[in-house]
């Protein structure tokens, strides 16, 4: 769809290549590129789990189906994508009932770890995933955004809509709500 | 702990984060593209369904028997779409009913077209009438209103004149029609009436 001829999914489109992605034609292609980067966000987004993971991703590209039309390419389609996940996730978790919120359960129960980077034990690795899960969305977005995204402050402002102080405020915001967490599971020594 | 603490900490934390079990992946453009077109599907028969039901209480309201026709300005014909029964007493009491109704909306529609008249030369009346172009007529609609309720009464006058022989109760009615809503057709055809009756009417 918008990327067509380009190997990059964040290559930026013209306004009539973003018509174009409007066609379903294009769509199997736009789905078989972001497909794994929107799972990947909306997971971390939603606290690493997997419940609603498969109706959130199948809800981020019907709104993107739908919605593509009204695309007009003055973004990337990766920052698209990614505004739109960052929607559906934030109406899928605004749906969810009071007791499962900010605190939700990072990992499925019995889901094995993923053998990882040395330096940090499996259960410490949940423990931040936790602290990352029960922040305030909007702390949440951010951070999942700059440190596990690994999105520049422009890109990040462009896809939640926001200038880029505002985002730089929100961030620091974040980082010290975070390290609160982590304070409090005795984390931050480095 | 520094940024790049934070960073490599959180991104260790990712890393290790189990699997995701999901399925199903390989078919779901097929899949999003079957729920929009179920959505469009469903969407539109409910606008079908809504259109259907607007129509539907729009007839239903229309053919109760109070309900009433826009008049012509200055015309004689009567704008009722039922002619009222001779002879009962309970219709009398569903003229004066319908006579309030009439008349209390001609005049809040008068007053609101007077109010909205008093803001238009409050405001500066070139700027304040171009905003309100695309505004519906309240003045055409306050005298339509004050119309109708003109000729209802004219009408029950001429039943009084006519049907019942009742001359004083007629000129009653065609005098309510000079008072209450002067300057209309109805007040007009009420003045040729009057001095039509027989004198000591």
């Amino acid at each position: 769809m918008a990327d067509t001829g380009s190997t990059t999914p964040a290559a930026p489109m013209s306004r009539e290549s973003a018509i174009e992605a409007a066609g379903a034609l294009d769509f199997d292609q736009l789905v078989a590129l972001h497909r794994q980067r929107v799972t990947r966000l909306a997971r971390r987004l939603l606290g690493w789990r997997d419940a609603d993971l498969e109706d959130v991703v199948h809800d981020v590209f019907l709104a993107a189906l739908r919605a593509a039309p009204r695309f007009r390419g003055e973004c990337r389609v990766s920052t698209w994508l990614t505004a739109i996940t960052l929607n559906t996730c934030r109406n899928r978790l605004r749906r969810r009932w009071p007791w499962s919120w900010g605190a939700a359960r990072a990992d499925a129960p019995g889901s094995p770890a993923a053998p990882g980077p040395p330096g940090i034990d499996p259960e410490t690795a949940a423990e931040v995933r936790q602290a990352v899960a029960a922040l305030p969305v909007k702390f949440r977005e951010v951070i999942v955004l700059r440190y596990l995204e690994e999105l520049g402050a422009d890109e990040i402002a462009a896809a939640l809509n926001r200038t880029r102080g505002a985002i730089e405020v929100r961030l620091t915001r974040a980082r010290r709500a975070l390290r609160a967490r982590l304070e409090a599971l005795e984390l931050d020594d480095g | 702990m520094d940024e790049q603490a934070l960073a490599k900490l959180l991104t260790a934390a990712d890393a290790l984060a189990p699997a995701a079990s999901t399925s199903g992946a390989a078919d779901l453009a097929a899949r999003v593209r079957r729920s929009a077109r179920i959505r469009t599907q469903r969407s539109r028969a409910l606008g079908s369904v809504a259109a259907a039901a607007l129509l539907a209480g729009a007839w239903f309201s229309g053919a109760g028997p109070t309900r009433w026709s826009a008049p012509p300005l200055g015309g004689r014909a009567v704008i009722a779409r039922s002619e009222p029964p001779h002879g009962a007493a309970h219709e009398d009491e569903a003229w004066r009913r319908r006579l309030s109704l009439l008349a209390g909306e001609a005049e809040s529609r008068l007053a609101l077209a007077r109010r909205t008249e008093d803001l238009l030369a409050s405001r500066g009346a070139a700027r304040a009438r171009v905003g309100g172009a695309a505004q519906p007529d309240v003045m055409t609609e306050a005298l339509l209103a004050a119309e109708a309720a003109a000729q209802t009464l004219l009408q029950k006058g001429d039943r009084f004149a006519h049907n019942l022989n009742m001359p004083r109760e007629a000129a009653r009615e065609y005098r309510r029609v000079e008072r209450l809503y002067p300057e209309t057709a109805g007040a007009r055809s009420a003045a040729r009436r009057l001095s039509s009756l027989p004198d000591g009417a």
